[in-house]
């Protein structure tokens, strides 16, 4: 309803006041910082009321409008998209509240500020809108914004901080001088490596409508035209891509984009990197914008291919539906599996690498990957479900439960963890410790967020991701395929790893004796600090110690969004029934649906994954707990110098060597093009520029060599050259001498003679 | 939308309004001339505004409603110049001056670029009187060859921007821009050459097939079809050398970095804001509007071709160190885009958009992108050219590596620069991005391999935030002086944005002229 | 003549109808009235020979080209009253656009001839007696009269550039008098020929003549072949004074050693009266043989285009550089006689559309090679000109290393020599565009558009040394910045010329339209 205004205002708000955000700077700096916050806030109001709307029509106008192509701006009012905007929106409200206090002493907070707003618009318009290429607009902004805000602190002059356990000093693709350089390496890498899903995707969504002939999800109306969508299959390109077989290809090549967006395996390298930007930009991009984006896609993928296939659900979960529309669909089966697969390989892989991890935010960032990877996993039982005849909408429901849930308490964690980390000045845990003592309150709502992570009931992570592993359980039950089995194990084994790391993370930052190697990473601080020539900044980091002394917790505006995330972390089980009824406008009663939830643990085909689930927080938690908490004084020595702990623990720490992996082949690529000496400190991408560029100038410098002396020569070189030669050869044509003359014009007179009879034709 | 007030203000003017634009700067040029020193300029920059005005009133004025008759054609008039009494095919040389919506555009847009250029000439000091009369005769060239419809004045007006062009490269440009004039002029001399013979060779076989010998687009645009289809594939080619030769298209593009790099700041301005669309537009006038069947068979070498210059142009661009000679790439691989959407959208001319809907639809789509993206190209080109230029005087050197941390030392300049950038590589919501946007739709649906072209956009993201990275937001170097640019040589880069941003938000503000004509050369010859 | 011009002529004629009756009244043959301004300029000659004893006699010659000049146009009545049967001098149109074509560029050479400083007298006398033979050469329908206008014409020029300053000049008037020898004798033994075969020396009977051989020429080969020989012989010795293959050595040694208004004359005028020879002969006698000469000119054309860029191009004077280049021009203007076919009056029974097409594509060629003469004559006699004054001003040769700066120096000058270059090259806003563009336009429309090609190339390739000139005047710059004061009347002739170039791109009919009208008619032949 939005209170009888266009909905788009949804969108113009943020994109709109983020041009405003320096303006607002030149008068008053306090409210310039606010002011993302209060529009944020606007907005969050207006997404919340859309609720009501779900369902009825999608109000459209017009963008482009000429022959041939149509490209009209819709709002799209189905339950995910709402439950999306409303979910983002709020936790971008939380995180500008945040930043507030979190930036108030950085330079440049114009750039900042503006960025984040930007960002919060982009995502709103990416899950808002109800036309691909917008969306991909929206996509695209938001890509751009990481790329601004992870290279945010671009200028620090600062050598980054040593990871006191890390190999990067191992890698020389990873030496920077400044901690800036660090930095804006870090925005390039995430930009590029989405970029890379990106021009996937857009090809994929340009194959799509080569055959949809429309940008439109769902099919609305424009004035009196009627605009039909993707989703309403119009003119049969569901049967028509199938007949091609065209169907995999272009899916997965928008799922490419998800997975470039989302850090998905093989692409997931970027994401750990991102933490080099202000806490709050990793939380906005972790909890609510930028790696939700390609869960959205991908969900609403799946919608959009069901709604296609035209397969109808009646009310107890039979199917009716004819051969044609299954051919169809049995041939996504493939496409499911990949999603599948790679959600679940995702899933176990970063949560082992977080086990190991010695960086605060980078173990938070791992466990987002492994937490997408279920929601990844979960849409793609979803869509092999509905290919084995059974109902996909549950599976779906638990990933869009768990893009919530995990929305609020990654948020939580990594605004707690963002107060950590400015309280202590170390991003690296093995610097921390015993902080318990100081930073009580961030203490407690640390405690509430892992436990969510950890899935431990009755915290919301446990409803959301135990509903995965169910029905991955019921998936593997039905199926003939193996494969259901290993995504099982895989689900499952996760939990477990997620489970240890976040006990790990607990212990190691607040347990123990508290670290007091943070004083002499400080003073290699002060030193060159005092080398480098800028004035305030040296101040500022003055102005850093003074309370660095001892760790307190943060200040209201800081520590106020925590409480409401942690509320609603407790409260979450409470709240999901009406998700459900919104989400598959499933018509039961909120406490049917209640009581529903907790009773199908116990239910005969729920209780076996229950169990097991609960076996696999016991394999992962007592180890933890006795190493990490209970054991917190006292160094661990479980992993010995040599031996297969100490290999596992290095292949987890090079993070199954896939950056390696990646750095490799591409110092092989560039040896390969190697024509001179191997710049060490050229970054990853630039290093690709650079090689193909040399090629290329290879290659143009040849064209411009033919150019030179060809045309070149036209003007000039065939000039001069004629000039010499006429000084040597050409001028004995003017010898002066006059019996020279006289014989050449016999000479030519024989010429011309020969000519006559070639054209009296007698020879 | 014809609108009366603007029709009836045009209506007014002496020798019709197209010709009066065309005489009032050859005027303003001699005037010029004698006057000399800041009367020059302050006559040029009347001049130019005046030019402004009236193409935006003949934008107005003119009627791009459905084409009737006469192709569409408004104002169409003639000024006979000589007839030969010879007997049979007695040859009348006239200019024959007529607008459509492309054309008017095109007039519109070369008006504005030519105005921002004059407006960011104020750093020339040698021989003004000179420079600005060359300056105003450049105007009349570029007006005069969207103007014409008949190949003889087209080839008038078109060797005619050479002159000036060749004086302003070679007279007021940086180091060894003697070198760079003599070769754009022999360049470009060479491709209007070849296609000299294939305009006579036109005029002598479409006469001898008709019996009435004549130069006259309009004309020729009904008799040429009747001609055999070598011959016509060979006048194509012929017309490729020619505009190709301006686009630029990779073989012959070799003059383009020279000219532009060696050029002074206005030149180079004009350079690829306006003389690389005379080659887009006569590819769309001369190609697609009047030999549509020999463009529709040459289609795929041609989409080919220019899918590999962006490419190519985009690597070459990636090595250059020198801000200026990146952007004069930039332009390489951008106006491969206009021949792209001309190559796709000859597919679609005169097939039945009953059988073939999405064919006709995705060649309307393609070529009003590639007529859009001469316009935004145009636009944003300039921008970066003035960039450029001023980062000269205000940092004393362009080499990419000797700059650093300017977004510290010159944030107004950076501003400018950074949002010319992004337009530059199609963000969207600038201009750029609707017209990569509209070419590649229609490609793709008719080559599916034509997507490849994707990869030079992602190329192309890539220097230019590589670009910025090591000038913008690179720490500054304290040794190196950067002064800020003065609010004065803004101006024009500034004024020039509004209407790439405005573009890029509401497209059909050019589209809605272009529509008409798109349609009527997708009719086909009748 | 129906022409643009004509009010003004009116206006002349009614001024000087009693000069009209006086002569009219006069005991004259019509061959006298025919050739009255000729006998005029020769008068005054005699006169300027007997003044120049003691004074000045430039202004003697001024008033009796002036003379000539209004006689020219006074006596057109009477002349249009005349039976021109067997006559040997015939003022037809193509004549009269020949012999204004001299008398412009007499006007011209007589202003440049105020810097002339050697012995003026003399230098009067040959300079109107040439003009008096160049008259002639153009009037002339017969071959013998042909023959005597033609020494009229060329032996003053002999001594005209042995005039020339300096030891060179004599140098260079002994191998131009050495190769005019040659030339003659080839003429004398081409005429010889033609009467051998034909009997008679009247170009319109050998034209009659000539169609019966080639229509039979199945069974008289060896008639064919000898008028074929005549041809060659033909083109060998009038091609030497246009200066072109194989002819052309001379031109740049005479030109360059001459005392630059020589140079500018034999450029501009004796050139052209040697292209209306050639022309006559060629399109009015040998019409017939049409299809067999024009590989002979083509050839012709070609190489001496060739020749005359490549040397241009290697050369640093600036005079060299524009002999060469006047070269190079003959070999456009060759290109519009090549492309004049023949009509064949038996085809306007068959085929007359063929026909009419032929006609059409012969006058345009012919036009367009008469109208390339006329613009030829104007840019080439500036150019001189100017490059002359500079020398003198400069006391050296030019090279182009003295071009530097001169925009600095002398803007209004290298103004001039900048539009007379881009003229030369053909750019548009001079009427260099339009005759190079009518000559490739005749080529292509005769069907040789492969000539046309080659000539369009090489007019590409000719920037190469006509931009140098643009470089060196406007981007290079010389250390001396002080201005050069340059004399006023040849500058006065240089910039009426230049004007000219100017107003005949946008207004080229006033000149066309005579070009067009002195198209010799095709009159089918009587075998």
């Amino acid at each position: 309803m939005l209170f009888g205004l266009p909905e788009y205002i949804i969108l113009i708000i943020p994109l709109a006041g983020s041009l405003l955000v320096p303006l607002v700077g030149k008068y008053s700096e306090r409210l310039r910082d606010w002011t993302p916050a209060i529009l944020m806030g606007i907005t969050m109001i207006f997404c919340w009321s859309l609720l009501p709307d779900i369902g009825h029509g999608n109000p459209t106008w017009n963008w482009i409008n000429i022959p041939g192509l149509v490209v009209p701006f819709g709002i799209l009012l189905d339950s995910l998209s709402v439950i999306m905007a409303v979910l983002a929106s709020t936790l971008c409200f939380l995180i500008y509240v945040y930043s507030t206090e979190y930036m108030a002493h950085e330079e440049d907070r114009d750039r900042f500020f503006f960025l984040m707003l930007a960002f919060g618009g982009g995502m709103l318009t990416l899950v808002l809108s109800n036309n691909l290429l917008i969306g991909f607009i929206g996509w695209e902004i938001m890509g751009f914004c990481s790329y601004g805000l992870i290279g945010f602190w671009n200028d620090k002059r600062n050598p980054p901080e040593e990871d006191p356990t890390g190999y990067e000093q191992t890698n020389p693709l990873l030496q920077f001088k400044t901690e800036g350089a660090y930095n804006s390496y870090c925005g390039t890498k995430a930009f590029i490596v989405t970029r890379i899903g990106d021009a996937f995707m857009l090809g994929g969504i340009l194959l799509l409508f080569v055959f949809t002939g429309t940008f439109m999800f769902e099919s609305t109306t424009l004035g009196a035209t009627e605009l039909t969508g993707i989703a309403q299959n119009n003119h049969d390109w569901w049967g028509l891509m199938a007949g091609f077989g065209l169907l995999i290809p272009a899916f997965i090549l928008i799922f490419m984009g998800a997975i470039g967006k989302s850090g998905q395996a093989p692409l997931q390298v970027w994401l750990p990197e991102a933490m080099a930007g202000p806490t709050s930009v990793s939380a906005l991009i972790h909890a609510a914008t930028m790696v939700k984006a390609g869960v959205y896609i991908t969900a609403r993928f799946l919608l959009t291919m069901i709604s296609a296939s035209g397969i109808t659900e009646n009310g107890n979960g039979e199917h009716a539906y004819t051969a044609a529309q299954l051919i169809g669909f049995e041939s996504v089966l493939t496409f499911f599996i990949i999603v599948a697969v790679i959600g679940g390989l995702t899933a176990i892989m970063t949560a082992t690498m977080g086990m190991v991890s010695n960086e605060l935010k980078q173990i938070l960032a791992f466990s987002t990957l492994s937490q997408l990877g279920y929601m990844i996993l979960a849409l793609g039982v979803g869509g092999l479900m509905e290919a084995n005849h059974l109902h996909y909408d549950h599976a779906y429901l638990s990933g869009v439960l768990h893009v919530v849930a995990h929305g609020a308490f990654k948020a939580l964690l990594f605004l707690a963890s963002g107060g950590v980390i400015h309280a202590v000045h170390t991003k690296y845990i093995s610097k921390m410790g015993g902080l318990k003592k100081y930073m009580r309150k961030t203490f407690i709502v640390m405690w509430i967020g892992v436990l969510a992570l950890a899935g431990i009931p009755p915290f919301s992570g446990f409803w959301s991701k135990d509903s995965i592993i169910e029905y991955t359980w019921e998936l593997a039950v039905h199926w003939t395929n193996p494969i259901g089995w290993i995504l099982f194990i895989f689900a499952i084994l996760a939990a477990a790893c997620t489970i240890f790391y976040s006990l790990r993370l607990m212990g190691i930052t607040f347990y123990g004796p508290s670290g007091g190697e943070s004083h002499d990473s400080h003073e290699v601080h002060e030193e060159d600090e005092s080398e480098s020539h800028d004035e305030e900044e040296h101040h500022e980091e003055e102005h850093h110690d003074d309370h660095h002394q001892t760790p307190h917790d943060p200040g209201p505006a800081m520590m106020v969004p925590l409480y409401i995330l942690a509320g609603f972390t407790l409260i979450a089980f409470l709240v999901f029934p009406f998700i459900q009824q919104i989400a598959i406008n499933d018509t039961h009663s909120w406490d049917y649906i209640l009581s529903h939830m907790i009773s199908i643990k116990f239910s005969p085909e729920g209780f076996p994954p229950f169990l097991i689930t609960l076996g696999a927080l016991a394999l992962g938690g007592i180890p933890g707990y006795w190493i990490y908490i209970k054991n917190s004084d006292r160094p661990n020595t479980i992993i010995g110098e040599s031996g297969v702990g100490r290999r596992i623990y290095n292949f987890l720490k090079h993070r199954w060597y896939i950056n390696e992996g990646y750095h490799w082949i591409l110092r092989k690529f560039l040896r390969l093009a190697e024509w001179y000496k191997f710049r060490v400190d050229d970054k990853i991408i630039d290093g690709i520029d650079f090689k193909s560029a040399d090629a290329a100038i290879a290659i143009s410098t040849q064209v411009r060599w033919v150019d030179d002396n060809i045309v070149d020569g036209f003007a000039e070189g065939i000039s001069t050259q004629s000039v010499r030669a006429s000084e040597a050869g050409l001028s004995e044509t003017q010898t002066g001498r006059v019996n020279d003359y006289v014989s050449v014009v016999i000479f030519g007179i024989g010429i011309l003679i020969i000519l006559a009879l070639v054209s009296l034709g007698v020879i | 939308m014809q609108m009366d007030f603007a029709y009836n203000i045009l209506a007014q003017l002496p020798f019709g309004p197209l010709a009066f634009m065309l005489i009032l700067p050859l005027v303003a040029a001699l005037i010029a001339y004698f006057a000399g020193g800041k009367g020059a300029r302050a006559i040029t920059l009347l001049v130019t505004f005046l030019e402004l005005g009236l193409s935006v009133l003949l934008v107005l004025g003119i009627d791009v409603g459905t084409i009737l008759s006469g192709a569409g054609m408004n104002f169409l008039r003639d000024f006979v110049i000589a007839t030969i009494p010879i007997g049979t095919g007695d040859t009348v040389f006239q200019f024959t001056l007529g607008v459509d919506g492309l054309s008017a555009i095109m007039i519109l847009l070369s008006n504005l670029v030519v105005f921002i250029a004059a407006i960011s000439s104020n750093h020339i000091h040698k021989s003004e009187g000179l420079y600005y009369s060359l300056f105003l005769l450049l105007q009349v060239g570029l007006m005069g060859v969207f103007m014409s419809l008949d190949l003889i004045g087209f080839f008038i007006f078109w060797e005619l921007v050479l002159i000036p062009m060749f004086f302003i490269i070679g007279r007021w440009g940086e180091e060894g821009c003697e070198h760079a004039s003599v070769k754009f002029f022999i360049y470009t001399h060479l491709g209007s050459a070849v296609m000299l013979v294939a305009f006579f060779m036109i005029y002598f076989l479409a006469g001898e097939s008709t019996g009435t010998y004549t130069f006259s687009m309009l004309a020729l645009r009904d008799s040429i079809p009747t001609l055999a289809p070598m011959i016509q594939i060979g006048f194509a080619l012929a017309i490729f050398m020619g505009a190709g030769v301006k686009l630029p298209v990779f073989p012959l593009h070799n003059w383009l970095p020279w000219a532009h790099v060696k050029a002074p700041t206005p030149g180079s301005v004009i350079l690829a804001g306006i003389l690389l669309k005379m080659g887009g537009y006569t590819f769309i006038r001369l190609g697609l509007w009047l030999i549509p069947d020999s463009f529709a068979r040459l289609s795929i070498p041609f989409a080919a071709l220019a899918i590999f210059t962006c490419i190519y142009a985009a690597f070459t661009a990636m090595a250059q160190t020198d801000l200026k000679s990146l952007v004069a790439y930039t332009s390489i691989n951008h106006m491969s885009w206009v021949l792209l959407g001309v190559a796709v959208g000859s597919v679609g001319i005169g097939l039945d958009p009953v059988l073939y809907p999405e064919i006709v639809a995705a060649s309307n789509l393609a070529i009003q992108g590639s007529i859009f993206m001469m316009f935004s190209h145009g636009t944003i080109i300039s921008v970066m050219f003035i960039m450029a230029g001023q980062l000269k005087y205000s940092a004393g050197t362009r080499e990419l590596p000797e700059i650093s941390g300017l977004m510290e030392k010159a944030p107004r300049m950076s501003a400018v620069l950074i949002l010319a950038a992004f337009a530059a590589f199609g963000l969207p919501g600038f201009s750029g991005f609707i017209a990569e946007a509209l070419v590649l739709f229609g490609s793709v649906v008719v080559y599916l391999w034509a997507g490849i072209i994707t990869f030079g956009i992602f190329i192309t993201v890539g220097y230019i935030l590589w670009m910025l990275n090591r000038i913008v937001f690179s720490t500054p170097d304290p040794e190196k002086e950067v002064t800020e640019a003065p609010w004065v040589d803004l101006i024009a880069p500034i004024l020039m944005m509004i209407p790439v941003i405005l573009l890029g938000v509401w497209p059909d503000l050019v589209l809605d002229f272009t529509q008409s004509v798109v349609a009527f050369i997708l009719g086909g010859v009748p | 003549m129906m022409l643009q011009l004509g009010p003004f002529a009116d206006f002349i004629r009614a001024l000087f109808g009693p000069l009209t009756d006086f002569l009219g009244s006069l005991p004259l043959t019509d061959t006298m009235i025919m050739s009255l301004p000729a006998i005029t300029l020769i008068v005054f000659g005699i006169l300027a020979l007997a003044v120049g004893l003691r004074y000045n006699p430039l202004g003697v010659s001024v008033v009796g080209l002036i003379l000539a000049a209004i006689e020219m146009v006074a006596l057109d009545p009477l002349v249009a009253t005349i039976d021109t049967t067997n006559m040997q001098f015939v003022r037809d149109p193509m004549a009269d656009f020949f012999i204004y074509i001299i008398i412009m560029v007499g006007f011209l050479v007589l202003m440049s001839s105020t810097l002339y400083g050697g012995n003026k007298g003399p230098y009067n006398f040959m300079l109107l007696v040439s003009f008096a033979g160049a008259m002639w050469v153009v009037m002339a329908v017969d071959l013998v009269g042909l023959f005597v206008g033609w020494e009229v014409m060329s032996t003053p020029t002999y001594i005209l550039v042995a005039l020339g300053p300096g030891r060179e000049a004599v140098d260079g008037a002994t191998k131009y008098f050495v190769m005019g020898l040659l030339a003659t004798m080839l003429m004398i033994f081409g005429i010889a020929l033609v009467y051998g075969v034909t009997g008679t020396t009247v170009i319109s009977e050998v034209a009659a003549a000539v169609a019966g051989i080639w229509d039979m020429s199945a069974t008289m080969p060896n008639a064919a072949y000898t008028m074929m020989l005549a041809v060659i012989l033909f083109i060998a010795s009038f091609g030497f004074k246009v200066g072109v293959f194989p002819g052309w050595q001379w031109v740049p040694d005479a030109y360059a050693s001459a005392d630059g208004s020589v140079t500018s004359y034999l450029a501009g005028g004796s050139k052209k009266t040697g292209v209306g020879a050639l022309m006559r002969i060629l399109i009015v006698g040998f019409v017939a043989a049409q299809t067999e000469w024009m590989f002979l000119i083509a050839g012709v054309a070609i190489l001496t285009m060739i020749i005359g860029n490549v040397l241009a191009l290697a050369q640093k004077d600036i005079m060299r550089m524009l002999a060469y280049s006047s070269i190079a021009m003959m070999g456009y203007l060759f290109i519009g006689i090549a492309s004049a076919p023949y009509a064949d009056p038996t085809l306007i029974l068959s085929d007359p559309t063929t026909y009419n097409y032929l006609v059409a594509a012969y006058n345009l060629g012919t036009g367009a090679a008469l109208f390339h003469a006329f613009t030829h004559a104007i840019m080439k006699t500036a150019a001189f000109i100017l490059v002359w004054a500079l020398s003198i001003r400069l006391a050296k040769r030019i090279t182009y290393d003295d071009l530097a700066g001169l925009s600095k120096k002398a803007p209004f000058v290298a103004a001039a020599f900048a539009i007379l270059m881009l003229s030369l090259a053909g750019m548009p806003l001079t009427v260099g565009f339009w005759s190079k563009l009518w000559l490739f336009q005749s080529a292509v429309f005769a069907g040789l558009w492969w000539l046309a090609l080659i000539g369009l190339l090489n007019s590409v390739f000719s920037l190469g040394y006509y931009l140098r000139v643009l470089r060196y005047a406007y981007m290079v710059d010389s250390a001396d910045e002080n201005p050069i004061k340059m004399p006023t009347i040849p500058m006065v002739a240089v910039g009426v010329c230049v004007i000219a170039v100017f107003v005949l791109f946008f207004a080229p009919w006033i000149i066309s339209n005579y070009a067009f009208a002195a198209v010799p008619p095709v009159t089918p032949p009587v075998p």
